[in-house]
């Protein structure tokens, strides 16, 4: 799809924090959780019982490129107190993600007027918005319209 | 987290998003019939097209054109109106812009299997954006860009022998221009912004068979139904006086999704008041084009291009302008009908 990110965020069931990392990005610093470990440049995914971390398929490093050029990126997010919603997501993506110019695609709290998201396929307005709680896989959508046609 | 909203429609499906112009929740496949059932409404209550003409498409590329010709070849189709389409392009010469969005329209054409021709800046007039821009500057280079879009898209059509335009102008387009003329001041453009069909004596009707779809719609039936379009700004928009307006929509429309339907509701039922001088269409004495002034606003500005007075057509005539113009020697015919013709006129609407 043209001009959009999706974003799959994994989860660890063990933990009541989703816990995640973005690829290509440094390792974080080993914590006492063996449960929470990852490895820079390796996607793990967590099994069911929490057991022995199982390699996930393939390495995919993503461009992390310009917002709006056809990215797709499949990401991760820290692990932190408390769930994770769109609005944190939005201040996590302004840090760490927008290279320049954040003021194109957040304004205030949430995204420009203009721009879309949709969550697994469906306008965010019917899920709550900025309240949304993401889950484990969300498939997070954001559409520009700010453009000529 | 809420319970998935079921399609207000079928019932049976999971909503995917809330139409802003009724509210209601649909599903995927409810909402792509919804929205193709309101063009064909939009299109047979209107009367827009005969069986048997020939349309030519504006296809810049982006999310309204490729849109607009995947859903009338769809409805052309289905319902048998009875057209021959072609597709449009003008090469407006903006380097990482155009070029690649005319690499989507080229590909577009392939999936639809429609006819396309290129019109460009630099064949019509001897001018690329770019090159304009150069002399110009960022502010006021929007208004060669629409001018000489609108020249290219006629001249264009004529010569593939088209009976009409269909441009991809979507509600929230209509809605801004209505906004746009009314902080301007500019009153003839206000009366006739709105209607869906547009166009006089000499020159090819033009319709907007995407008048009353939301930009919003649009672009999610161009993500449902997996349209390829390109999307990106214009690397010179952001100095455009649109801009502003777009803004103030989109803030409106967040809080009051219906704002842009009402606006183009009052755009069409604006009605000027009789004691208003309103501008006389003529035609251009050096190209025959349809013009209220002695000289189309093409040919002024490119007047002005060519002479190295790039300010030449741009805002209300200075006196600076007066000056030069009147100063200049009168080596042809139309100076001396520029000079004191403007001298007599009072101010003029802005004409951009």
């Amino acid at each position: 799809m043209k001009d959009s990110i999706y974003m799959c965020l994994r989860e660890n069931e063990r933990v009541k924090n989703p816990f995640f990392v973005v690829a290509g990005q440094p390792p974080p610093p080993p914590e006492a959780d063996a449960a929470s470990r990852f490895r820079c440049g390796q996607r793990r995914s967590l099994t069911k019982d929490g057991g022995a971390l199982v390699p996930a398929a393939g390495v995919r490093r993503w461009s992390r490129a310009l917002v709006w050029r056809d990215q797709k990126q499949r990401v991760t997010l820290p692990s932190q107190e408390g769930p994770w919603d769109v609005r944190k997501l939005l201040v996590w993506m302004k840090e760490n993600l927008l290279k320049e110019r954040p003021e194109l695609f957040v304004q205030g709290d949430s995204v420009r007027p203009g721009i879309l998201v949709l969550i697994n396929g469906a306008d965010w307005e019917l899920m709550g918005e900025l309240d949304y709680l993401l889950q484990d896989q969300d498939n997070v959508v954001f559409i520009s319209t700010l453009h000529g046609g | 987290m809420p319970a998935p909203v079921l399609c207000a429609s079928c019932g049976s499906r999971r909503a995917a998003l809330r139409r802003p112009k009724t509210g209601q929740a649909l599903c995927r496949e409810c909402f792509v019939a919804a929205f193709e059932a309101e063009v064909h409404g939009t299109v047979t209550s209107a009367r827009l097209f005969q069986p048997g003409e020939t349309v030519a498409i504006g296809a810049s590329g982006g999310k309204d054109s490729t849109v607009l010709a995947h859903v009338l070849r769809l409805l052309n189709e289905r319902h048998g109106y009875g057209l021959r389409l072609l597709l449009l392009s003008v090469d407006e010469g903006i380097a990482g812009y155009r070029d690649d969005s005319l690499a989507a329209v080229r590909r577009n054409q392939g999936r639809l299997g429609l006819p396309l021709h290129v019109v460009s800046y630099q064949e019509l007039y001897g001018w690329s954006m770019d090159r304009i821009v150069r002399h110009v500057g960022l502010k006021n280079n929007c208004t060669f860009c629409g001018v000489f879009r609108r020249q290219a898209l006629d001249r264009g059509a004529a010569l593939l022998g088209a009976d009409k335009i269909a441009t991809g102008h979507n509600a929230d387009d209509i809605a801004e221009t209505v906004l746009m003329n009314f902080l301007r001041g500019d009153v003839g453009r206000l009366r006739r912004c709105a209607d869906i069909l547009t166009g006089s004596e000499g020159q090819l009707p033009r319709c907007k068979p995407l008048k009353h779809a939301y930009e919003k719609e649009i672009v999610l039936y161009a993500y449902f139904q997996g349209l390829d379009y390109f999307s990106t700004e214009c690397v010179y928009s952001p100095n455009a006086y649109r801009g502003h307006t777009r803004a103030l929509l989109k803030d409106l429309e967040a809080t009051r999704p219906s704002t842009v339907a009402d606006l183009v509701h009052s755009g069409e039922r604006l009605a000027v008041r009789e004691d208003v001088r309103m501008p006389t269409q003529g035609t251009c004495q050096r190209c025959g084009y349809l013009s209220s002034q002695p000289l189309c606003k093409a040919c002024l500005l490119l007047e002005g291009l060519n002479r190295g007075l790039p300010r030449l057509g741009i805002g209300k005539p200075s006196r600076l302008q007066k000056a030069l113009l009147g100063s200049e020697k009168p080596e042809t015919s139309l100076q001396e009908e520029e000079g004191p013709r403007q001298a007599k006129r009072g101010p003029r609407a802005i004409d951009f």
